[in-house]
């Protein structure tokens, strides 16, 4: 599987949506994505990358895109 | 059932005049009615335990409109325990009881009205959100003179939100309002503002802490049940302005 499908899984599974619903979906723009959905996709992100996220990383992983972007970071080393 | 005058809220709203009637399990409804359908205050705010259904019908055929359910909630403080990825937070996040400057900092923030947004004020077409924060600031200041405790809750060097504890009784507290700033909204903090006011309490020697979250929130209520509050009732909450 390639990193996206891990990254896009993690964000399907989550929150119980599908991929066309990915590209420029934000924190709160679905009911799933509260705050107690916003820590099930930050403990599916870390399973499937075996990495374990910052605290500040979590507080800003605020959309799709931007969880791309916090993982690409060199301490988590994702390619996408 | 309870008629209660609420002078307050000619203070907190600008309203007029205003009453909550509270109906208790056992009222008949004819009676009630009687008490109730000539009412001529401007704001009146009904309380209707949960499940008496045929009184939310016939309220609502009087005129009164629902707007939220109160669930009421309640903690065990025996023992407190965050889950497992919420802990790395914990060395991050403090609270403080708040000094007068942090007091006065608070009830600015919430009385601009972007706090809270889902109780029976915020949502009502005729009164909104910024009536709604000034009410809130109003009655914090109120139960702060009273001995109500407020914390300033912090994530690293930020404080984040705000939490007002009050005393029930010996062995019960109360978490009476809490919240984080609004520029916090979309950040996962939520849990933090929760889980320190339930720190808190058991550090108080408290064995339980109440709460109440409005159904027109339900991330809170989802929020609170992972932090291990458990359900005791609800109340249905309905208004008419006449």
């Amino acid at each position: 599987m390639t990193n996206i499908e891990k990254y896009n899984n993690a964000f399907m599974e989550s929150f119980e949506i599908s991929a066309e619903d990915l590209p420029g979906l934000k924190y709160q723009d679905i009911d799933t994505w509260d705050s107690v959905g916003h820590m099930t996709l930050i403990a599916a992100l870390e399973e499937a990358f075996d990495i374990m996220m910052d605290t500040d990383d979590i507080i800003d992983l605020s959309s799709y895109e931007k969880g791309q972007e916090i993982l690409s970071k060199e301490e988590y080393g994702v390619e996408f | 059932m309870i008629i209660k005058n609420t002078p307050w809220e000619k203070r907190n709203l600008g309203i007029a005049s205003s009453v909550e009637l509270i109906i208790e399990q056992h009222d008949n409804w004819s009676a009630v009615e009687k008490d109730i359908s000539d009412r001529k205050e401007q704001y009146q705010v009904m309380h209707v335990p949960g499940g008496l259904t045929d009184v939310l019908i016939n309220a609502q055929d009087l005129g009164f409109r629902m707007i939220e359910t109160n669930i009421q909630l309640v903690r065990d403080l025996k023992k407190i325990e965050l889950p497992q990825i919420y802990k790395r937070f914990e060395p991050h996040i403090s609270y403080h009881i708040a000094d007068s400057e942090e007091t006065d900092y608070i009830l600015s923030r919430i009385s601009e009205g972007n706090m809270f947004t889902t109780d029976k004020v915020a949502k009502d077409p005729l009164l909104g959100s910024k009536k709604s924060g000034e009410r809130y600031a109003f009655w914090t200041k109120d139960v702060l003179s009273g001995g109500a405790e407020l914390l300033c809750m912090f994530y690293k060097d930020k404080m984040i939100g705000f939490d007002v504890l009050v005393k029930k009784n010996d062995t019960t507290a109360n978490a009476f309002l809490g919240g984080l700033f609004p520029e916090y909204n979309d950040s996962g903090l939520g849990f933090s503002i929760i889980y320190q006011i339930t720190a808190y309490a058991r550090d108080c020697g408290y064995k339980k802490i109440v709460t109440g979250v409005s159904s027109n929130n339900f991330p809170i209520l989802k929020l609170h049940e992972l932090l291990g509050y458990s359900t005791t009732g609800c109340t249905y909450c309905l208004i008419k302005h006449a």
